[in-house]
């Protein structure tokens, strides 16, 4: 009864002390981010169609874009200024736009020194460049870790099931290893996800049957 | 002029001339003679301080090491949330009540969708009622998750703290993974939520589910049977049930005090009615009893996520027919959930434009944190059983001065 | 307890239209006798919120009450000219009045008669104005 609250709680930090540790260390380690994490935005010019739609639902008028008509008569875009350092990035603009010309970009490293580098004009494509920049550095590293690529980026990569036992290297069970998507966390890897996910599981239903 | 009130209380406004100030100081002289050698003294525990939970002053007359009286001081983080909501549309409004009682967001942006749909008349479908159930439960968890990890610090047990930030880490993940932010997520829209939940979140939260009651036994190993954790928390800073009612504080406080009183339970709003879960109570209402009281609900709130897992349809909408540009027909609505520290209420007034005429929000931690001052007076505390008792009555400042 | 029977027990009480819940309204002098019968008699004696609101004719204080044995939500309101700025105070009834009586105060400048210490609890005492009334212009950016 003395003493023993305390000893329970020590005895938890020891268990604790023996454990794999759970804080990153970045930027040697790199987060493991999923599809849908928004931390800056990516915005295709030839996709734009100046429609506007976007500066209206911001709630902090952060967008300001200019337009004019070409010799064509057709709307052109001519500067797409974000004030970030007024942004709520809460992805009303992202939900808004009807082409998907603005969407998310994983990149969250846009910190700087000065207030006037907050103001980020999209229609010159030089913050498109950061964000290129922040997914090679992304790829490269899950590349090395998860070659098999994972959806959803969880915690633990997903392992494909044991090889059934048999004296001959005989291919693993069917859809073990889904020969696409690197771990690059953009639009592509969501198409490959839920194709690579169904053969997975089933598989590895099979592969903990044949164990048993 | 006199520092005692009608009451006998000590009474100290703030001087504001010199004049004043010589005059408390003159008024304080008689004490001089006497064979007392300490007078009340106020002491600021002031708007930066680490154990305040935010920007929160509270004016302490001290004597000696004993509280004798508290002021409360509020309003560092006011941003006039009411006032900025009238210039916004109806769906811009979502993301500053984001940022009311930041550590559930989701919880604050159901209560003004309810508001809300209440005025528009719109269905919420079933499959997007049991995403706001999920993702409401587990921001309630979080939201405990940071309640009983300040505590257990402003005792000065960093350990646990970290422990407690660490399974909310695993919670952000799986947020994140629905709606892009850890935190101030935009996740919820009126009629509904945006999307159902993607591709293998499912397996994730069961696999987080699965973890969970490991965390939490851990939580009590080092938390609860901790010696000098009772001795502190015991029989310290006690708000019975009537003093609840009548300062209006309802939620976790008003169970700890010994009553059952949920609204999930007693006026089921959502989906509720389908769950099977429990509400605990507590015995006295002292500050170890409001700990407890919430560390119980997170293990209710993973009964209720698992539950909603199994019971959520596969396919279906998820959002009800609202259109783009929405217009409330002209009225006004209360709604009321259970946040993680009360009663969360929105008070919405259309005139039957695009924009919302008058937004008012009920904060639950505004009324506890003003039981304060009472709470000193009537019972004899020192300065570390100050610190408990507001640990333990809940406040979020961002709440509490919107 | 039904419209009805409130409107009967309480004869001071107009009623008023709402789809939502039952809502009925009170003249100012009679507010303090209404709600104490309210919270006496018909058991509505849980105040969820006060709160004012400023219509382009006049202002309404809100008063949204609740039976805690039903769980039934009614709401009062109050009509008061904009010329005429003060309301009773509920601080004798309900002792949670005492700081939404004080912020109501602080940003629409309503004076509660009756409140013990009636001054600004969110914008620093030396502020001038009242936020929330209409006429005070919201700092937008464009």
């Amino acid at each position: 009864m003395f003493g023993s609250g305390l000893i329970k709680g020590l005895s938890v930090t020891g268990k604790h002390w023996f454990r794999r540790e759970f804080t990153e260390q970045w930027p040697e380690q790199r987060p493991d981010l999923p599809p849908a994490s928004q931390g800056f935005f990516d915005y295709d010019l030839s996709k734009c169609i100046g429609c506007g739609l976007c500066e209206r639902a911001c709630p902090n008028h952060v967008i300001k874009m200019t337009t004019e008509k070409n010799d064509e008569g057709k709307k052109v875009v001519t500067s797409y200024v974000m004030e970030v350092q007024y942004c709520l990035f809460c992805g009303m603009c992202v939900e808004a736009c009807p082409p998907k010309a603005l969407t998310n970009a994983n990149n969250f490293e846009i910190a700087c020194y000065h207030r006037e580098n907050t103001n980020f004009d999209f229609a010159t494509g030089e913050p498109q460049k950061l964000n290129e920049a922040f997914n090679k550095i992304q790829a490269d590293y899950w590349n090395k870790k998860r070659p098999e690529g994972n959806p959803i980026g969880m915690p633990e990569p997903v392992k494909p099931p044991r090889p059934a036992p048999k004296p001959k290297p005989a291919a693993p069970a069917e859809g073990a290893k889904p020969a696409t998507a690197p771990a690059k966390p953009a639009a592509p890897a969501e198409a490959a996800a839920p194709a690579a996910k169904a053969p997975e599981t089933a598989a590895d239903k099979e592969g903990k049957g044949a164990d048993e | 002029m006199s520092i005692y009130d009608k009451q006998g209380r000590y009474e100290t406004p703030e001087a504001q001339t010199l004049e004043e100030l010589q005059a408390q100081q003159e008024a304080l002289a008689h004490l001089e003679g006497n064979n007392d050698p300490s007078q009340p003294y106020v002491v600021n525990m002031g708007p930066q301080h680490p154990s305040t939970h935010g920007v929160f002053r509270a004016r302490l007359t001290m004597n000696g090491e004993k509280v004798v009286a508290c002021e409360n001081v509020c309003g560092y983080l006011h941003r006039g949330i009411e006032k900025l909501c009238e210039d916004k549309t109806w769906s811009q409004v979502i993301p500053y009540t984001d940022r009311l009682d930041y550590l559930s967001p989701i919880l604050n942006e159901w209560g003004y969708c309810m508001a809300v749909e209440e005025l528009l008349g719109v269905e919420v479908p079933e499959r997007g009622e049991y995403v706001r159930v999920i993702l409401g439960e587990l921001q309630r968890i979080c939201h405990h998750l940071v309640y009983l990890a300040s505590m257990a610090l402003d005792f000065n047990g960093y350990t646990a703290w970290m422990y407690m930030f660490r399974e909310r880490e695993k919670i952000f993940d799986i947020l994140e993974a629905y709606s892009g932010s850890r935190m101030n997520n935009n996740a919820l829209r009126i009629g509904g939520a945006p999307t159902p939940l993607p591709e293998g979140l499912e397996a994730k939260i069961i696999k987080w589910l699965d973890e969970f009651p490991e965390a939490m036994r851990d939580f009590e190993n080092v938390v609860n049977g901790n010696e000098i954790f009772i001795a502190r928390a015991k029989d310290v800073g006690i708000i019975d049930a009537e003093m609840c009612k009548n300062y209006g504080i309802y939620g976790a406080n008003l169970r700890a005090a010994g009553v059952k009183l949920d609204l999930r339970k007693d006026k089921p709003y959502s989906v509720y009615d389908r769950f099977d879960f429990e509400v605990p109570v507590g015995k006295q209402g002292d500050s170890l009893d409001r700990y407890l009281v919430r560390h119980e609900e997170m293990a209710e709130s993973a009964k209720i996520i698992r539950q909603a897992l199994e019971q959520m349809p596969k396919e279906g909408p998820t959002m009800g027919k609202v259109p783009k540009m929405i217009k409330v027909p002209a009225g006004s609505a209360y709604a009321q959930i259970e946040g993680g520290m009360g009663w969360l209420g929105y008070y919405v007034v259309s005139d039957g434009g695009m924009k919302p005429y008058r937004v008012r929000i009920h904060a639950p931690s505004m009324m506890s944190v003003f039981a304060l001052p009472d709470l000193v007076a009537e019972s004899d505390m020192f300065m570390q059983d100050f610190v408990a008792a507001l640990a333990s009555v809940d406040i979020v400042l961002g709440e509490v001065d919107r | 307890m039904l419209k009805e029977q409130i409107l009967n027990a309480i004869p001071s009480l107009s009623a008023v239209e709402d789809a939502h819940v039952s809502a009925f309204a009170v003249a100012r002098e009679d507010l303090v006798p209404a709600i104490m019968e309210l919270a006496n008699k018909c058991r509505y004696d849980a105040l969820l919120d006060l709160s004012v609101v400023e219509y382009p004719e006049d202002m309404v204080g809100v008063y949204n009450l609740m039976n805690l044995e039903d769980m039934d939500m009614i709401r009062v309101e109050v009509h008061f000219p904009k010329e005429d700025l003060w309301l009773p105070s509920l601080n004798d009834v309900f002792k949670a009045s005492y700081i939404l009586e004080r912020e109501m105060y602080d940003l629409f400048g309503v004076n509660y008669k009756g409140h013990p210490d009636l001054r600004r609890i969110f914008l620093p005492d030396d502020f001038v104005g009242h936020p929330l009334r209409k006429d005070y212009e919201n700092h937008i950016r464009h």
